[in-house]
């Protein structure tokens, strides 16, 4: 049975009826029915299938737990067939738990055939998952949210000006929905610790800077060889010193060692220490850059402290050569600042003519100075593991050459941050020093403070006025302060990070509904909704004025000023926030692939893997696609490395940016199906994984999300001595109904992908068994064949899968229109909610399922101007 | 045959009352004046995954020196008088089978409470601290892991608030230590200064929340009272360190660590920092939540946690799995020492009077029932000691047993979670 269909069965629109999945599979029906409960609420019961289940029952059950016996205090041929409320969801959940454990019927008793039991289990599982869901209902309300960190961050960014590292805020929450659900969300004090720090060091940072004068960029260089040169020169020198001492037949405790035996080591070690530092002096080029190598003399080379202002960025330039014999995997620098990686470039120059490679990083706030490094790009394993796989020499043998790295900065943003300004409106900008200030100049400033907190609060609230209260309390600490002698900043600040941990700030409030009949949010209200929805961030000014003007009501502006939003690069937020999450990225961080064998997993590919996902989306939300590019596109958005990766045979641009390439016409990459964090994400880590391959495509894809595995149901031991194919080891699962239930609607899909392996990259054949052991592997050619479920329709390879996948795009379309709603909201979807679905799913059809389109359809449809209930 | 219907129901039915049972009347807070009684101490550990099913769990009942230890308890053999195993245990409310953790010390019904996606409750060291937690710097401590993946789940320690907020965990050694040891170089005044513009920031918030215009929904209002617990909450720990104020710290019997540390320095670490916090009576209650993931890389594993417990799939990662198990026993066995060899400022041998309890809700692979039970030490002295319980019930839920180990270590609790009653199995006479 379709999870997606459960429930929505008299829903569907006509159109989606004439297509929709039927489960051959399974045949069940589910059908649903409203009651009203007393507070008007409509809370909709799962119906179950009598005619399925009474017959199971009456068979298996009821002899023991029916009117002559209730062993176990059970009693089944009363029970009821509609789940209207928790007791009987439980009553149910219990049947199905003993059904999965095998723990009934007894023993003793006649079991179920393995053809009865299948659908019976499969029933309860799709409709106990179903009416989990709706028992947890609120009626549309949402719940008041709080700003998740990224929110958080984008905040601050556009009042501050300032970038705010995720560690500095407590992290996100765990229910399992979007980030942006505030009934997930919990607040206790730790949460409110971290924000008051979180806000003592911004306001700090932020006061720190506001009056302070921008400089003049200017570029700074440095050649890493000058100071490492030297110090291999001055070992060199100490070792021949002492070497002289004992030729002139000096004893060890001469040169400070212990005993003849440390003496013996001392000579035997001079080739390895000082003659191996001296061939390395004596190589070409080394006069005038580094050779760098994890275990040789130079790991990276940096810039050293840059001294920076964190309102501004700066550009970082790497210029490098390739030794002629370098192996394409090892031709990456990655590029860190601080620690944190930046991006990674693939060096094109020789040593001859290098070349250059520009990077730009806009500091932290927590950072006063940032250091630029750049080092080999390679797998999270040591050197001599990583090159010994490789061509290219051992473990000295480095491939890239540093000629010198340049810095250059500062570079500020056109305009000075909103606090920049109330700030020197109300103190002014001279930047005077706190000792050089008398009685009067204080006083000036005690009597500017009010005025500096409410516009701030009114910028910091999104337009709400603060309280006379709350400017009373800022005003009270504020006085505190400076009784106990602090300076007009010092001062400042707490209360500044005091805003920054209100309600008024953290929480997106909207004001309760004016009546009970009236739940439509008002116009300022709705821009920020807005906002945070595709920017992550408040309303900007343009937003604010058009929502005041009262533009927000006109249905065709809004389209256009949505579009805009859109194709500006704010909308990033959506490929990281929303998109990150429909795909489930996170669970790429859970898969450990073994970098000592899969050598491909360096961190670059691990890194920019993440990235791609996002910048596909952002692509296509830049050019208003469809989403079944995400089945199939005829391009890709990659970087130097995932351009490597896939074999795509370009020339490097040198840079870290990602960009649209087109795809051959014969290539089988493209869409989200042929990225690597997708198929990696369907792998166990040690091979390919149809199985979860298959969960993924029918969560995301076909909209119907797999239950949860039932707990205590043993693993299958697929622990064998002879290499076994994938598939074959699957069969298992569909031998046990227990398994099969679930697992016969999506395993046969996950074959689809078989031919990218767990990297993501083609293959033809696989080796099963111990890779890396030829007796106990064998190598044998890829089947990607398999069922689509819903009609048992076979498809023989990945072109007739995706096929079959565009054959049913509307259930991609309801999928991503379901978690963009839910994630724009703020809320989990709610059975209420499936007409609002359908109709924002019909008019994104009639714009070919254009994403743009789609999401203009969310934000037009009524439900987004919805508050709560009274 | 199983009676897991009845214990299931038993829970279920209690839902989401559970969080509202009046703990604290049963918990009339008895400080005495002097403490002449010793105290008893509780440490509570939980391993995320659990461990091998055919080479860790003993199958006979009795004491160890009868039937042996099984290959993954073999380094506890010079304990094996001292330990208990108790089998049949099953965390009821956990589902999650990748969460050996999350509901662990609280026993909810964690993903199916009626109204709500995820939920929790308090957990037992914070029941427990309300008792004798009161008179020492730290009512309890929680410790954890920060690595994902390693089978404990949701939650960001063992420990969950009366709200069922999960509770930081502190995760370095060297930030336990300066909690513990660290002296406060601040003088009257500053603090004085530092208190009360921390009280003038609650002050305040709270003030931006009553005198805010807004007209709030119930659903709203209900988001924000989180908001105000919290804040009150904060103002109660800034009255209890106004009362320690002026005790200075013990001084420390270990030597301050130094990071960086690995997985497995930071693990033994704070072994050795735990017993002295419990040597100098700076807190009776401690969790901790223990890594596996950075343990194994500092054993040089290639594989994590997560594919360890999915042992099934190679007769390698079995034998991994198994090493890992007896090499977790050692370090467990270790701390057990540990204990053994320390005396607190009372001059009462540490082991003597703390109850160690060691497990997870998660069994082997991803199986929640007959869970992994082990407890030591003498805090109990009706509890039997030195043998393998085998509970005649099946899936008896671990509430229980934890109301069973918390009574005969002296704290009076009638009642814990879903727990239905207490195992006579575990106590002699």
């Amino acid at each position: 049975m379709d999870h997606a269909v459960v429930g929505k069965t008299n829903m569907l629109s006509k159109k989606a009826c004439v297509d929709r999945v039927v489960c051959s599979a399974v045949a069940v029906f589910v059908l649903i029915c409203g009651t009203q409960t007393a507070a008007g609420q409509t809370a909709s019961a799962v119906r179950l299938d009598p005619g399925l289940l009474r017959g199971f029952l009456r068979t298996h059950c009821v002899k023991c737990h029916g009117p002559d016996q209730q062993q176990g205090e059970t009693r089944l041929d009363t029970i009821s067939f509609e789940i209207t409320n928790s007791d009987v969801a439980l009553q149910w959940q219990e049947v199905l738990d003993v059904l999965n454990l095998g723990e009934m019927p007894p023993e003793d008793q006649r079991q179920p055939a393995a053809g009865d039991l299948t659908p019976v289990l499969a029933h309860l599982t799709d409709s106990l998952a179903e009416s989990r869901q709706r028992l947890a209902e609120s009626g549309g309300d949402i719940a008041l949210r709080r700003l998740n960190s990224r929110e958080y961050r984008n905040t601050i960014d556009h009042l501050f000006g300032l970038r705010v590292p995720d560690e500095l805020l407590p992290a996100d929450d765990i229910a399992g929905g979007y980030d942006t659900v505030g009934q997930d969300q919990q607040f206790s004090t730790y949460h409110f610790e971290d924000y008051l720090a979180a806000g003592k060091t911004i306001a700090g940072v932020a006061l720190r800077w506001a009056d302070a004068p921008q400089k003049q960029a200017e570029v700074r260089t440095s050649e890493p060889e000058t100071r490492g040169n030297a110090n291999l020169k001055k070992y060199i020198a100490n070792y021949d010193r002492q070497m002289a001492i004992i030729k002139d037949g000096g004893s060890f405790a001469d040169i400070g060692l212990d005993d003849q035996k440390q003496l013996d080591l001392f000579l035997k070690r001079y080739d390895g220490r000082a003659g191996a530092r001296q061939r390395y002096l004596d190589q070409r080029y080394t006069d005038r850059g580094v050779f760098l190598v994890e275990a040789g003399y130079f790991r990276a080379a940096g810039s050293g402290n840059i001294g920076v202002d964190p309102r501004a960025s700066w550009k970082f330039r790497a210029i490098a050569g390739l030794r002629p014999e370098a192996p394409e995997l090892r031709q990456f620098l990655k590029v860190s600042a601080s620690g944190r990686t930046l991006g990674w470039v693939r060096v094109s120059g020789s040593l001859d003519h290098p070349s250059t490679h520009e990077i730009e990083h806009r500091p932290f706030l927590t950072e006063r100075l940032v250091r630029i490094d750049v080092s080999e790009n390679k797998g999270d394993i040591p050197i001599r593991d990583y090159v010994k796989q490789l061509p290219g020499g051992g473990v000295q043998n480095s491939t890239i050459w540093v000629d010198r790295v340049e810095w250059e900065g500062p570079f500020y943003p056109d305009n000075r941050s909103v606090f920049e300004l109330i700030y020197r409106r109300a103190f002014g900008s001279d930047g005077k020093p706190e000792e050089q200030k008398n009685a009067a100049d204080r006083k000036t400033e005690d009597s500017a403070a009010r005025g500096f907190f409410v516009a701030l609060m009114r910028e910091a609230f999104r337009g709400a006025s603060p309280s006379r209260g709350f400017t009373r309390k800022l005003l009270d600490v504020y006085s505190l302060n400076r009784s106990h002698g602090l300076g007009l900043k010092e001062a400042l600040e707490l209360p500044v990070a005091m805003v920054l941990s209100s309600p008024s700030f953290l929480y997106l409030m909207e004001d309760g509904p004016g009546s009970p009949e009236d739940r439509t949010i008002d116009d300022v209200e709705f821009a920020h909704r807005l906002s945070y929805f595709l920017w992550s961030r408040p309303a900007d000014r343009k937003l604010l004025a058009a929502a005041r003007g009262g533009k927000l009501s006109d249905a065709d502006w809004l389209a256009s000023q949505v579009k805009s939003m859109l194709r500006d690069s704010r909308s990033w937020a959506l490929s990281e926030g929303f998109f990150t999450q429909w795909v489930s990225l996170d669970r790429l961080q859970n898969i450990a692939i073994d970098e000592t064998i899969h050598l491909g997993f360096n961190q670059g590919v691990r890194g920019s893997s993440q990235l791609e996902i996002q910048h596909l989306f952002n692509t296509m939300i830049q050019e208003n696609l469809s989403l079944t590019e995400l089945i199939d596109s005829d391009f890709v958005v990659v970087n130097d490395v995932l351009a490597l990766h896939y074999g795509l045979n370009l020339p490097a641009t040198g840079d870290s940016r990602f960009r649209r390439v087109s795809l051959p016409r014969a290539s089988a990459r493209g869409g989200l199906l042929g990225t690597t964090a997708f198929l990696a994400m369907g792998s166990n880590g040690e091979r390919s994984s149809p199985i979860i391959r298959g969960a993924l495509l029918m969560e995301k894809f076909l909209d119907r999300k797999p239950a949860d595995p039932p707990p205590n149901v043993p693993e299958l031991a697929l622990a064998s001595d002879e290499p076994q194919a994938v598939m074959e080891t699957i069969q298992l699962h569909r031998e046990k109904a227990q398994c099969a239930s679930c697992h016969n609607s999506f395993d046969p899909l996950g074959f689809g992908l078989e031919n990218f392996d767990l990297l993501g990259q083609w293959r033809d054949r696989e080796v099963v068994g111990e890779i890396g052991n030829r007796k106990r592997s064998k190598e044998i050619p890829i089947r990607a064949s398999g069922t689509f479920p819903d009609r048992d329709q076979p498809y023989r390879n990945l072109d007739e899968f995706r096929a079959g996948l565009m054959e049913r795009r509307h259930l991609l379309l309801r999928s991503m229109a379901e978690g963009l709603y839910s994630y724009g909201l703020g809320r989990h979807l709610e059975f209420a909610d499936q007409q609002a679905i359908d109709e924002i799913c019909e008019a994104a059809a009639a714009q070919d399922d254009r994403i743009g389109d789609l999401i203009v359809a969310v934000i037009n449809h009524s439900t987004f101007r919805r508050g709560d209930r009274r | 045959m199983s009676i897991t219907l009845h214990n299931r129901r038993a829970l279920l039915r209690a839902g989401s009352t559970v969080l509202a049972l009046p703990f604290m009347e049963s918990l009339a807070i008895a400080k005495t004046a002097g403490a002449v009684v010793p105290p008893k101490r509780f440490l509570f550990i939980g391993c995320g995954y659990g461990f091998t099913s055919e080479t860790f769990f003993p199958t006979r009942a009795g004491r160890f020196g009868k039937i042996g230890l099984t290959e993954g308890l073999k380094p506890l053999e010079r304990h094996r008088d001292d330990i208990t195993m108790v089998s049949n245990l099953t965390n009821l409310g956990a589902t999650d089978a990748h969460g050996g953790s999350t509901s662990y010390l609280t026993g909810a019904n964690v993903s199916g409470t009626p109204g709500k996606k995820f939920h929790n409750s308090i957990s037992l060291d914070r029941v427990i601290a309300r008792e004798i937690g009161q008179d020492t710097r730290f009512p309890t401590i929680a410790l954890t892991d920060t690595s994902q993946g390693d089978g404990h789940g949701a939650g960001l320690s063992l420990s969950w608030s009366d709200k069922g907020h999960p509770i930081p965990g502190v995760t370095n050694p060297v930030d336990l230590y300066h909690q513990l040891f660290g002296q406060n170089q601040e003088s009257a005044e500053e603090r004085e200064f530092r208190l009360s513009q921390r009280r003038s920031v609650l002050d305040g918030v709270v003030a931006d929340l009553q005198s805010s215009r807004r007209v709030l929904s119930r659903t709203d209002r209900e988001k924000l009272e989180d908001y105000l617990q919290s804040i009150r909450q904060i103002e109660q720990s800034i009255s209890r360190e106004v009362e320690w104020a002026n005790t200075a710290k013990p001084k420390s019997p270990v030597r301050e660590p130094k990071n960086p540390m690995d997985g497995l320095q930071a693990l033994k670490t704070f072994q050795r920092l735990i017993v002295a916090a419990f040597q100098t009576d700076s807190t009776r209650v401690v969790t901790y939540r223990q890594p596996i993931t950075p343990i194994l890389e500092s054993w040089d594993f290639s594989l994590g946690a997560h594919s360890l417990s999915h042992y099934n799939l190679d007769p390698r990662r079995q034998e991994a799995s198994r090493q890992k198990d007896v090499m977790f026993m050692e370090l467990f066995a270790d701390l057990l020492d540990l204990f053994k060899q320390t005396d607190d400022i009372h001059g009462q041998n540490l082991f003597d009077s703390t109850l160690i309890s060691y497990g997870s809700n998660l069994r082997s692979g991803h199986g929640l029932r007959g869970c992994p039970a082990i407890y030591a030490g003498g805090g109990g002295k009706k509890l039997r000691k030195g043998e393998h319980i085998v509970l005649r019930e099946k899936d008896t839920p671990l509430a229980n047993y934890w109301l069973t180990l918390t009574q005969q270590c002296g704290v009076s609790l009638d009642k814990f979670s879903h727990s239905t009653g207490t195992l006579s199995q575990l106590t002699t006479g």
